[in-house]
């Protein structure tokens, strides 16, 4: 009965099983184009069984409601995404890259409706170790194997942080379930115990976000990581973690927020700085998008810590303009080899192919909260909710932080409009530039619609 | 329907020239450029007839968005007209330059265009900050693709400059907003000056670091000699005729309106501001040997003489501080092309290196002592009538100190006298220039030369417009 109500996870990890066996016998863009479709059958699965009401099943140890479903198929809609690039690109990995994507992907939407601390730790651990496997994908390059290990080092590092996190919040309080756990807090003082098991739980959810003091593995394994896995770790991961976070914040573990709220907000700013002036001097493109997702997951943050409606409402609404974007600009890297993401390839494109530069462009001004364009809007109603909160220092913080990134998003554009075209030519496949172009459109367009995103942020808080 | 379709035509334009294909050489090129461009200023000349000036109120007002509101009252009106007609002027200028990217620079200057416009005409802050900020993009190129040998530092420099203030500018919005819930500036003006002055102040220096950088105001400057010297002709022109009355254009929408107590605290920090800006300026522009830079410094003298006017508070001042805008626009941007126009001929802009211009061109000779005097605000040019409306008002307000913005005058007649001495005069001259003007350059210095003799004849010819408008600007002032 319970695996009715769980059918877009029930198929997803079947059809996943199955294609792994499938792989010895078709070849790989087959498999490719497979994976793709049991995704976006698995979306669909989940669009036409979501329902409005809250259900608990197995135990409780999985929670399903309107908000998760929707967090799950943000997740789905991002690794659809990335699949696609995956099929439109050059690239012929072994055939298990895509299935580990299937595997990650899964980790992620039971991850989201987890509801008990073993739960959580199973999925989570899922999505890191197909994550370790997709970091280190390109076995023959130094700079691959070098993410892979490193990030499996620290992540198991800060894996066990969490763990002991974990026993140290069952130890205090006997409870695994997050409803039990909330309620347990309600009712009891919360001792030193607890609050340490909470932020060891937070340091292993902040490591996987690559916030700072977390960051150190990001730009390194963003570098070394095929480019389609650095555009899945930039995007999936967050998409799920951060809709998770806004979950256990806001619905289950209500009354700590006077613990959290300040190691949230000195996060945001450290975040938010540091990716600003690492990202100064970097020439390598994927190393650089690294520095400035810290950044973006710093202004995410920000809007988390306030705890009302209207900061998670523009914190979603960031995660999701930052998803577009970044799937936009990463289309384009796609199509350069993995180890030779230097911003000095793009030279000249501003000359060789005007559209797409302006498509990149568009793309990149947004990430740096230009208007009229999306991102701009996203930054806006972050620093509408901080300001109606009264959170001003922090966000003058931020404004400082968005100067200072601005300039290396320009940098970029320099390079592709002003310098001296670089010689090597890159063919750039039809279907990327669609996708390009469709998410530099949806950043152009957005304002006309700010009108109605606001009433709808409105309505909510 | 009307401001909306001003706002539009350059829009459609850009639109129009990016997607089609067409030889840089084309007269198709030119021509559809031009079309975009002179069609808004007729249209704004049709603003202008249908203007009723007695009425203090906005005019013409629509929503085009739901809340996003546009309209023009007498002092948003002159900057429409004056931005329709120098992009006019421009992009007829632009027509003479052969680069291969013509059409990517035409379309980059009507999307600018469209910019510019729908920054006057908002009625709604969030779009005056869109527009405000947005601006840099097509500046951005237009400075970093077309531009000098440092162009990169200096469009950087704009940018991130700009940028700064902006950012301070939107946090105060968001603010504002925050507590009475509209971002409508009609509203917002009768709003605001509710707050305290605590609120006021911190306010007032987020609204002025934005504004000051934009003017730009004195510890703000070092921005604008290197994008002037940087960025090609016309962009100097846009930059030093509008995008900089960008900035007094907020004071006069935000800051003075809406913060009135504030406005008066600050007031003498301004003025003082002001003089330094003035004074300092002059000496610079005094010692260049850039001419482009020189009339870079100049324009930050003259701008200094707008915020004193501005912050004096009494009708006079203001109406000139808004007519002496309008008449630097078109000053400033005859003075940065005709540098345009000797640039193009020899490919230095040394003052050492050119003597006795009227010699071989006597035309062009005419012409820059006529702008030359205009800058300096000889009576019988535009530059007098702001000028001394200005000091009218500043020697109610600051009284005696008003000497020192007049020694700014001063030290400016001595810096451009002598940048004719030696440029214009002398009797032997370079071989170098001996090709006469054009007829679109001719015309181009012409249609400048008619409005700013022509305002400087007939100053109520603007001032009708303004008048009723410093009522509303000020009431608040008479009351306190």
């Amino acid at each position: 009965m319970n695996y009715i109500q769980i059918l877009p996870e029930t198929f997803s990890i079947i059809s996943s099983l199955v294609l792994l066996l499938l792989g010895i016998i078709l070849n790989r863009r087959t498999i490719n184009l497979l994976a793709l479709g049991c995704t976006v059958i698995t979306l669909i699965i989940l669009i036409i069984s979501a329902e409005n009401n809250e259900i608990f099943l197995f135990n409780s140890l999985l929670k399903l409601n309107l908000y998760i479903r929707s967090a799950q198929g943000l997740i789905l809609s991002t690794g659809i995404l990335i699949l696609l690039l995956l099929n439109l690109s050059k690239y012929d990995y072994k055939y298990e890259f895509s299935i580990l994507i299937l595997f990650a992907l899964f980790g992620m939407i039971t991850l989201v409706s987890a509801n008990s601390l073993i739960s959580f730790y199973l999925a989570f651990e899922l999505m890191s170790i197909s994550l370790y496997v997709l970091a280190s994908f390109n076995k023959d390059s130094a700079y691959s194997c070098e993410a892979g290990v490193k990030y499996f080092t620290l992540s198991a590092l800060s894996s066990c942080i969490m763990l002991y996190g974990m026993s140290l919040l069952y130890g205090y309080t006997g409870q695994v379930n997050f409803s039990e756990l909330s309620s347990f807090l309600q009712n009891h003082q919360i001792t030193y115990g607890i609050v340490f098991g909470l932020v060891f739980v937070l340091i292993g959810l902040c490591f996987k976000l690559a916030i700072v003091p977390f960051h150190m593995w990001a730009p390194d394994v963003y570098q070394g990581a095929p480019t389609i896995v650095t555009a899945f770790f930039s995007t999936a991961p967050k998409a799920a973690l951060v809709t998770f976070l806004i979950r256990l914040m806001n619905e289950e573990l209500v009354n700590v927020k006077s613990y959290v709220q300040p190691i949230f907000l000195y996060v945001s700013a450290l975040s938010v700085l540091i990716s600003a002036f690492g990202a100064l001097h970097q020439q390598n493109l994927k190393r650089l998008l690294a520095y400035s997702s810290i950044g973006h997951i710093g202004f995410i943050f920000a809007s988390l810590s306030i705890f009302t409606q209207a900061g998670t409402d523009s914190a979603l609404m960031y995660l999701v303009i930052y998803i577009i974007t970044s799937i936009g600009l990463f289309s384009y890297l796609v199509q350069i080899d993995d180890d030779d993401c230097d911003i000095a390839n793009l030279s000249g494109i501003g000359k060789k192919h005007p559209i797409v530069a302006f498509h990149l462009s568009v793309l990149l001004l947004s990430m740096s909260g230009i208007p009229p364009l999306a991102g701009f809007i996203a930054k806006f109603s972050i620093f509408k909710s901080l300001i109606n909160s009264g959170f001003i220092s922090l966000s003058l913080i931020l404004v400082i932080a968005s100067v200072i990134s601005c300039y290396y998003y320009l940098n970029i554009m320099k390079v592709m409009y002003f310098d001296k075209a670089s010689g090597n030519k890159v063919a750039y496949p039809k279907g990327l530039f669609i996708i390009t172009s469709l998410a530099s459109l949806i950043n152009l367009v957005l304002f006309l619609y700010i009108k109605d995103l606001y009433s709808l942020i409105e309505l909510k808080g | 329907m009307l401001l909306f379709s001003i706002f539009l035509l350059p829009l459609i334009g850009a639109l129009i020239l990016s997607l089609i294909k067409i030889n840089h050489k084309s007269i198709y090129l030119k021509f559809i450029s031009l079309f975009f461009a002179v069609l808004p200023f007729l249209l704004s000349i049709v603003a202008c007839i249908e203007f009723d000036y007695n009425n203090a109120d906005f005019q013409f007002v629509s929503y085009p968005i739901k809340n996003v509101g546009i309209g023009i009252d007498g002092i948003s009106l002159l900057f429409l007209l004056l931005t329709t007609f120098l992009f006019v002027i421009c992009i007829l200028y632009n027509c003479k330059m052969s680069y291969t990217t013509l059409k990517a620079y035409m379309a980059l200057f009507l999307l600018l265009e469209s910019f510019v416009v729908g920054f006057f005409v908002s009625l709604n802050a969030i779009s005056f900050y869109v527009f405000f900020e947005a601006v840099l993009i097509p500046m951005f190129f237009i400075i970093g693709i077309w531009g000098g040998k440092q162009r990169i530092y200096a469009t950087f420099k704009l940018f991130l400059y700009t940028l700064t203030g902006s950012l301070l500018f939107l946090l105060g919005l968001v603010y504002i907003y925050s507590v009475f819930g509209t971002f409508s500036i009609q509203k917002l003006a009768t709003l605001v000056p509710s707050l305290d002055l605590e609120v006021q102040s911190l306010l007032w220096i987020a609204f002025f670091i934005s504004f000051a950088i934009k003017v730009p105001m004195f510890p703000f400057h070092t921005w604008l000699p290197d994008a002037h010297v940087q960025s090609p002709t016309s962009g100097s022109v846009i930059l030093a005729g509008l995008l900089i009355k960008m900035g007094g254009y907020g004071f006069l929408r935000f800051s003075i309106p809406m913060l009135p107590q504030a406005s008066l605290y600050f007031s003498n920090f301004v003025v003082v501001l002001s003089i330094i800006a003035v004074i300092y300026a002059s000496l610079v522009a005094f010692a260049q040997d850039d001419i482009k830079k020189l009339i870079a410094y100049s324009s930050i003298a003259h701008m200094g003489i707008v915020t004193a006017g501005l912050f004096s508070f009494c009708e006079e001042g203001v109406l000139g501080s808004i007519f002496q805008m309008i008449s630097h626009g078109l000053i400033s941007a005859a003075l940065f092309l005709c540098v345009g126009m000797l640039y193009t001929r020899t490919g230095t802009l040394e003052i050492a290196k050119y003597f006795g211009i009227v010699n071989t061109m006597p035309k062009f000779g005419f012409m820059f002592i006529l702008f030359s005097m205009a800058s300096i605000g000889l009576p019988g040019t535009s530059g007098f009538a702001g000028e001394f409306l200005a000091m009218v008002g500043m020697f109610k307000s600051i009284g005696f100190f008003t000497g020192f913005i007049a020694l700014g005058t001063i030290l400016s007649a001595a810096y451009m006298l002598n940048l004719c001495k030696q440029i214009i005069w002398g009797v032997s001259y370079s071989k170098l220039l001996n090709n006469r003007l054009d007829s679109i350059e001719f015309s181009v210095l012409i249609l400048l030369a008619v409005f700013v003799i022509l305002l400087g004849f007939y100053p109520t010819l603007a001032l009708n417009y303004l008048k009723p408008c410093m009522a509303n600007l000020l009431v608040k002032y008479n009351a306190l």
